[in-house]
């Protein structure tokens, strides 16, 4: 399996969001959130252009969790304005920290749910990407196995395969690897890139592991008690 | 297509929830066809309770009883003639001197007798009543015959019968489609979880919106039509009251589903 090869990964460097979009994806200006006594986000400014990849750091409990559900359209601010992408024009893909995985079904039937015939042609074209990514990933050998027999890590990648199956234009991950060694956490990335330059997708990936994310190039963006404290390039970090 | 694979693939994960609830889904919907047929058996079952009236005769035992009760089961207005045993005869002895009040001891009557129950048909006017009874007193003879007084229903149980009646053409309708209603929706509740979580994913990881609603529809459009068409071949005309109760139900459930899902863990 030829993972440089593969239809799915091939192609030219393409624009995220295809459909003449200014190229802020995300804009965010001074919103705050607030949960019971807790003040998740505060005053937050931020902008996200298309095909960006952004690490989002910061401790628990720093407002991570809360900016990603902000992003991804699943909570409204208390105060402040949000402008994100509708979603016929602009797919977003979580993988979300609990994983949203079925339990009772195989790591393959948990991948099946992101075949939509929106953007497959048939089951086929769906099977050949799935058995790539599972290649790639490294748990090809593990599709038959039920999700609830299976590892952390296997969990992991299972959730972020199913997300990167779904052809998205944005790539939103809370804690990818936590259940992964740093072999894997790498590896992760590296096909996230690959996904980021041959196809456009815009990575936002929370972690409160800054050693791993500084390796890589890509924006940061650190949050400490919900207040946005840095924001710029992986590198000067 | 979509929605109604969803539909099915969710309820039928486990295949024996998918038949329970495919099932419920048929008695619900059936309810409102078969009111009527379970009111009408019911009604029947009513009305069989309702008897004619009636009378007890003795007559010389040296007659022939069967001759006598064939004779008169020929008669037009004469629904019932029973030959009482010699048991009987004892039994209703004790019924007839109630009725003469006469103050006679039962010990003192010669009990060579043997006994005819004969029961009018329902509705029998007073002077049809009277002409078969004058016949009887003709065949068998005035000497040799002893007649009761006509038993009539009170009307304290022809009352009881027809509030009972009515009873069942009220509520039964109702509380049938409100049962099968209970039991469905609580099976519903049971099972979504399974139905919740495919829809989460569908519009998480595919490109659609208002999954849970669309499928439910899709599901519901299915088995309510399906099982109307079937049941209105089987059993004709729903009752319009329990069928839009039905409808409505799996409407509501419809409406509640119409918003974002959360994922249910």
């Amino acid at each position: 399996m030829n993972f440089q090869q593969s239809p799915s990964f091939s192609g030219q460097r393409v624009s995220g969001v295809q459909s003449g979009l200014s190229k802020n994806l995300f804009r965010l200006e001074d919103v705050s959130i607030r949960f019971g006594s807790i003040q998740a986000l505060s005053n937050v400014k931020l902008s996200i252009e298309s095909g960006e990849v952004i690490f989002l750091t910061g401790a628990s409990g720093a407002g991570k969790t809360t900016l990603l559900r902000v992003l991804s359209g699943d909570i409204k601010p208390d105060s402040g304005k949000v402008s994100i992408p509708s979603p016929k024009r602009c797919f977003i893909s979580k993988v979300f920290q609990d994983l949203r995985l079925e339990m009772n079904k195989t790591c393959e039937q948990n991948l099946w749910a992101a075949y939509d015939t929106s953007i497959y042609e048939n089951k086929k074209e769906f099977k050949k990407d799935l058995e790539e990514l599972a290649s790639v990933l490294g748990f090809d050998n593990r599709l038959d196995l039920k999700v609830k027999d299976a590892n952390g890590g296997l969990k992991q990648k299972v959730a972020i395969a199913r997300a990167l199956l779904a052809k998205p234009d944005v790539f939103i991950a809370d804690e990818p690897t936590a259940s992964l060694d740093s072999g894997n956490a790498r590896r992760l990335f590296e096909i996230l890139n690959i996904y980021n330059v041959r196809k456009g997708m815009t990575v936002i990936w929370a972690s409160h592991n800054k050693e791993l994310v500084k390796n890589f190039s890509g924006r940061i963006i650190h949050l400490d008690n919900g207040k946005l404290i840095y924001t710029g390039h992986a590198c000067f970090i | 297509m979509f929605y109604l694979n969803n539909f099915f693939k969710s309820f039928f994960h486990f295949p024996v929830r998918g038949v329970i609830f495919i099932l419920a889904t048929v008695l619900f919907v059936g309810s409102a066809f078969v009111t009527t047929k379970v009111e009408r058996s019911l009604l029947k079952g009513v009305a069989k309770m309702e008897k004619g009236a009636s009378f007890f005769a003795l007559i010389d035992s040296k007659e022939n009883n069967s001759r006598v009760a064939r004779k008169l089961r020929e008669l037009p207005g004469v629904e019932k003639v029973k030959v009482l045993s010699k048991a009987d005869v004892s039994s209703s002895l004790d019924e007839l001197l109630k009725t003469l009040n006469v103050g006679v001891s039962r010990d003192l009557i010669d009990l060579s007798f043997s006994g005819l129950q004969i029961e009018f048909q329902k509705g029998l006017p007073q002077r049809s009543q009277n002409l078969i009874r004058d016949y009887l007193t003709r065949l068998v003879g005035a000497d040799k015959l002893t007649m009761g007084a006509v038993n009539r229903e009170s009307q304290d149980l022809k009352d009881k019968r027809g509030s009972f009646a009515v009873m069942i053409r009220t509520y039964l309708g109702p509380i049938l489609t409100a049962f099968a209603g209970v039991f469905w929706f609580v099976l519903f509740i049971i099972f979504r979880k399974d139905f919740i979580r495919s829809s989460y994913l569908s519009e998480q990881f595919q490109r659609r919106s208002n999954v849970p609603a669309k499928t439910l529809a899709a599901g519901f459009a299915l088995l309510f039509f399906g099982t109307a068409a079937a049941m209105y071949l089987l059993a004709g005309i729903p009752q319009i009251s329990q069928i839009l109760f039905v409808f409505t139900t799996m409407f509501m459930i419809l409406v509640v589903h119409v918003r974002r899902i959360e994922w249910e863990a």
